[in-house]
């Protein structure tokens, strides 16, 4: 239980360079450890972004380590940071970014296929996955049949049908009402204990800070304190 | 394949776009299979017409004739070599010709004439002289002669009259022949009108002391666009001091008129194909950068660079086929008809030169494995290489700006 | 003017804002006007050249026969004519000048060879206006009409394996149809720009040739005028001056180079609809696209109150920029063609073939500045065409809706 998944030192991410330099990130250094679900809070322009995509691998710092899973990923090619992304992390989008032209098991059994699972167990898996959000009904609809918690379900599913190690949801309720966000936050946590999948997310929503077992607060960059339980 | 779906239905999702792509490589195709087709149609008819009104499609001759044609540059022995070349399977026919320029007369007027004596059994199977026939009947008696119909108006000679011709024979005296004309033909060349007279080949050869000998052993094949190809095993049976030439060697303004032909058309075809392959490269730009987040997204949740290359190829790939198979049912639409009746050289008002530029009568087109896919592949080509120059991007993004990218 | 000028400005920066795509697309319109143009001026060029060549050949612009000749062209089928009537006839037309000649098919023998060739008696003074005054010789000129050597082209010499100065027997028949055996020396050997004409021609002395064919007659008139192309109604005003003569305009004696002339024409047009035809596919779909992006953009222009008619004229405008840098590029890039290729095209390797199309074997471009007006215009209008129908949709789309997309 107590193994870490994920782990900051002294990380530094600038954009751009001298007077017009921003300072994302400033010597963050954390570690988050397996089954937490940690919510990363702050108001936007923090770098609660930044910080997500530099564990998910999409970015690379300016200075410092990320660790995933005892992994430099500094040290990782380009296919192998693919990889890792499909096997070991899952990622839930803002904007859902689902493929619009894929039915919702068309787009959570895309990931299995990427992973060379062969085709009938695709298909049961990713049944059974949309099963748990709670989509059954609705797995040959494309996206754009689907509501926005719909398909925000599709995207957790997409990005638990590969038995990640970690979810990382950015903003996951920015384009939903009051009483979806907490349905997705109820999803999220049975996630979490269900499948033992640790969360991290970034929000400014009190609704998803108020499920995470550990808050992070981000302020210009910095860790201000971390409130953890 | 899931790719395959994707891509498959992306298509579909720009229906205008993808058809105008298509549309793109049809027209592009279609123009170009037709234009080589009927390339391709014309030349072998076109070969075929004037090697038979004039070279034959390979010549064996006196090594020094062609260069300087003296009378008594002869191939010797001319008989026994057509037997031997007869023996070779790629053979259809040998025909021996001899041939000199004469002054033809009758009465007071004389016109220049180039006299060829000929087999009048044989040469009909390797010319077309005797079928243009208006007049009187084709060579049938040792003294008789087959004119063209403008040296026959010149000469103001009819069917039955005597011609008289002087020539110079192998020793260097002038030589005498009085045929009798049995025959009138009018092919529509002017210069062969004007000036070709037929004798049987054994009556000049005597007149002019010539033996067995033939200036011209000329011989059709069964391929006769790569005469090359036959060219080692008639070489074979030469005998001395004479030389093998094809009908590229013999009549060079036909092939140097179906090169010349070849060159500008394949300029032209070349520049389409570049204005089309832009058109298009301009469109896969343009999807590229709307699916940037897509793009994005994809590369997120784990696919690799060159999977999503793929994967663009493949949407490259069906637009291609779609293109291409649009382009084919056009252009069957169009060539099925057209290689049942053919174009006439009168629809193109071209029957008044088909005898002097010794056209056939209508063309068909050709289609051969070339003409089915030049076009085809080359536009093929061209849109791989725009699909990985706008594939770049994939490569090249930063998957945070991918993923943030506003349309 | 001030909002011609904003229009203008923000089309402009449209253009900037997809440099990519845009420069995607002016590359395609560059070579398709520059291909267009290159291409259409050689087929030009050689349409010009065939025209001078037969012009030159001794056919004149106009060629004057005693009727029948044609049919039978002998001595017997001649005419007198004055000269003072001719140039009386001809005074108001531009005309460069006019010849008489004696023309009669020949046998031309060597000690060696014996050919056919046309025996032409000419008047050296007059010939200025055919080939064989500027003709490269070997020898000399013929030096007046009573001159009784003979000019013998270079190939037909070759042929007749004779020489220089030696002599050669040309068999012709007279005014009263008898054969003659005329014995000539040859006094010079001219080099033509086809090897067709060297063999087709021996020329000597008109009154020379009249007196030992017993005659005082020619057989045919060709004018020349000062012009490329004569006017229908000069060739009419010729035709009605020379009524009891056949009156054949170059097109007429040459059957064969008039048709491929006419021939260029609809090559040229049918490259032009091909290639354009091409460039409207890659046209339509930047253009569409471009339109369609924009739709939100064009929804706030008209929730602020902009005009349709000003948002559908910036589209328009946008392509015609497109496309007027494209033409301009183009007409850039075929100069430069021009430039590299200002020799000519060598086909002398194509001689033979070049040849039997009565060209010669080199080709110049005639960029004539009809045929690139006529491009230019065509791809401008294909640029309105394009998209207009586009930037319509845009504007008719309801701007809360397009907005709200």
């Amino acid at each position: 239980m107590n193994e870490t998944v994920v782990r900051l030192e002294k990380v530094v991410r600038t954009y751009g360079q001298g007077n017009v330099a921003v300072h994302a990130l400033q010597e963050v250094s954390i570690s988050i450890q397996s089954g937490e679900f940690v919510s990363i809070v702050g108001p936007s322009g923090c770098g609660k972004s930044t910080m997500l995509h530099l564990i998910g691998g999409l970015d690379s710092p300016t200075s410092g380590k990320v660790w995933v899973e005892d992994q430099d990923i500094a040290q990782l090619s380009s296919n192998q940071l693919s990889d890792l992304r499909l096997k070991r992390i899952g990622f839930v989008f803002q904007a859902f970014n689902l493929i619009p032209v894929l039915s919702a098991l068309e787009n959570v059994e895309f990931i299995l296929q990427l992973q060379g699972v062969s085709s009938n167990e695709r298909t049961s898996r990713a049944l059974e996955v949309l099963r748990s959000v709670g989509l059954e009904d609705a797995a040959n609809r494309r996206p754009g049949e689907l509501s926005g918690g719909q398909q925000q379900r599709v995207a957790i599913a997409r990005a638990l049908v590969g038995k990640p190690l970690l979810l990382i949801a950015d903003e996951p309720s920015a384009n939903l009402d009051s009483a979806m966000t907490r349905e997705l936050c109820e999803l999220l946590q049975q996630v979490n204990r269900d499948y033992d999948i640790t969360i991290l997310t970034a929000t400014h929503d009190p609704t998803v800070m108020s499920y995470a077992t550990r808050r992070i607060p981000l302020e210009d960059g910095k860790i201000l304190q971390d409130a953890s339980k | 394949m899931l790719s395959f779906t994707v891509a498959w239905r992306n298509l579909w999702r720009n229906k205008r776009r993808t058809f105008l792509t298509a549309g793109a490589v049809a027209f592009a195709v279609l123009l170009i299979q037709l234009g080589m087709s009927f390339q391709a149609g014309s030349y072998e008819p076109m070969v075929e017409v004037s090697t038979r009104f004039g070279s034959g499609h390979l010549q064996v001759q006196h090594e020094s004739y062609k260069d300087d044609p003296r009378i008594e540059h002869v191939v010797a022995d001319a008989t026994a070599l057509r037997e031997v070349l007869l023996q070779l399977p790629e053979v259809l026919s040998v025909s021996n010709r001899t041939e000199a320029f004469a002054l033809a007369s009758k009465g007071e007027k004389s016109y220049g004439a180039l006299v060829v004596g000929v087999d009048p059994i044989v040469d009909p199977t390797t010319s077309y002289v005797s079928e243009r026939l208006i007049d009187g009947r084709y060579l049938d008696e040792p003294d008789s002669a087959f004119i063209g119909s403008a040296l026959a108006r010149n000469l103001e000679i009819e069917i039955g009259d005597e011609l008289v011709i002087l020539a110079t024979d192998v020793s260097g005296s002038v030589a005498f022949m009085a045929p009798t004309v049995t025959g009138i033909f009018e092919i529509g060349n002017d210069a062969l009108d004007r000036a070709l007279v037929q004798v049987p080949r054994a009556s000049m050869n005597s007149a002019l002391a010539l033996g067995d000998g033939a200036h011209r052993v000329v011989i059709m094949v069964a391929n006769p666009m790569k005469p090359t190809q036959v060219v080692p095993s008639i070489s074979t049976t030469l005998t001395e001091a004479t030389k093998l030439y094809d009908w590229h060697q013999l009549m060079p303004e036909i092939s140097q008129n179906i090169r010349l032909d070849k060159i500008s058309n394949g300029i032209v075809y070349g520049t389409l194909t570049v204005i089309v392959v832009l058109s298009i490269a301009n469109t896969f730009v343009m999807t590229a950068f709307e699916r940037t987040r897509e793009f994005g997204m994809l590369r997120a949740v784990g696919m690799r660079s060159n999977s999503l290359f793929g994967m663009f190829v493949l949407e490259t790939l069906i637009m291609w086929m779609l293109g291409v198979f649009m382009g084919y049912c056009l252009s069957t639409c169009a060539l099925v008809p057209l290689a049942i009746i053919g174009i006439g050289m009168d629809s193109m008002g071209m029957e008044q030169f088909a005898g002097m530029f010794f056209l056939p009568d209508r063309i068909y087109p050709a289609v051969d494995l070339k003409v089915i896919l030049v076009a085809p592949f080359a536009i093929g080509f061209g849109m791989l290489i725009s699909t990985a120059l706008a594939s770049i991007r994939f490569y090249r993004m930063s998957l945070v700006d991918a993923l943030r990218y506003k349309e | 003017m001030s909002r011609v000028k904003l229009i203008f400005s923000m089309s402009a920066r449209n253009l900037r804002r997809q440099w990519r795509r845009n420069s995607i697309l002016l590359f395609a319109i560059t070579v398709a006007i520059g291909g267009v143009i290159v291409l259409n001026s050689f087929v030009r060029g050689m349409q010009v050249q065939m025209v001078d060549t037969v012009v030159d050949n001794l056919s004149g612009h106009i060629k004057l026969h005693a009727h029948g000749y044609r049919d039978d062209p002998t001595v017997e089928r001649g005419f007198s004519i004055g000269t003072d009537d001719v140039d009386f006839a001809l005074k108001d037309l531009p005309v460069m000048g006019w010849a008489t000649r004696l023309t009669v098919p020949s046998v031309v023998m060597s000690e060696r060879e014996t050919r056919g060739a046309q025996l032409v008696g000419i008047d050296p003074d007059r010939e200025s206006i055919s080939f064989i005054s500027s003709a490269t010789l070997e020898g000399t000129q013929l030096a007046d009409v009573h001159d009784s050597q003979i000019l013998i082209g270079r190939a037909l010499l070759d042929d007749l394996q004779t020489k220089l100065g030696r002599r050669i027997v040309v068999i012709t028949q007279d005014a009263d149809g008898i054969s003659k055996e005329i014995g000539y020396t040859i006094a010079g050997v001219y080099d033509a720009q086809s090897e067709s004409a060297e063999r087709a021609f021996v020329f000597t002395g008109l009154e020379a040739l009249q007196g030992l064919l017993a005659t005082n007659q020619v057989t045919e008139l060709s004018i020349r005028f000062r012009t490329r192309y004569v006017d229908q109604a000069d060739y009419t005003i010729v035709q009605t001056a020379f009524s009891e003569f056949d009156v054949l305009s170059w097109q007429q004696s040459n059957p064969l180079v008039a048709f491929l002339y006419e021939t260029v024409d609809v090559v040229i047009y049918i490259w032009l609809g091909i290639v354009l035809g091409a460039l409207v596919f890659g046209l339509v779909n930047t253009l569409i696209t471009a339109v369609l992006e924009r739709t939100q953009e064009f929804g706030l222009f008209r929730a602020v109150g902009m005009r349709p008619t000003v948002i559908v004229s910036q589209v328009v405008l946008e392509s015609v920029i497109l496309m007027v840098i494209g033409i301009a590029l183009g007409l850039v890039g075929s100069l430069a063609v021009f430039t590299w290729l200002s020799e000519g095209i060598d086909l002398s390797a194509f001689a033979s073939g070049v040849d039997m199309m009565g060209m010669s074997p080199r080709i110049n471009p005639a960029a004539l500045p009809r045929d690139i007006s006529i491009v230019i215009l065509i791809s401008l209008v294909l640029s309105v065409v394009a998209s207009f129908f586009p930037a319509i949709r845009a504007v008719r789309m309801n701007p809360l809706e397009a907005l709200r997309d």
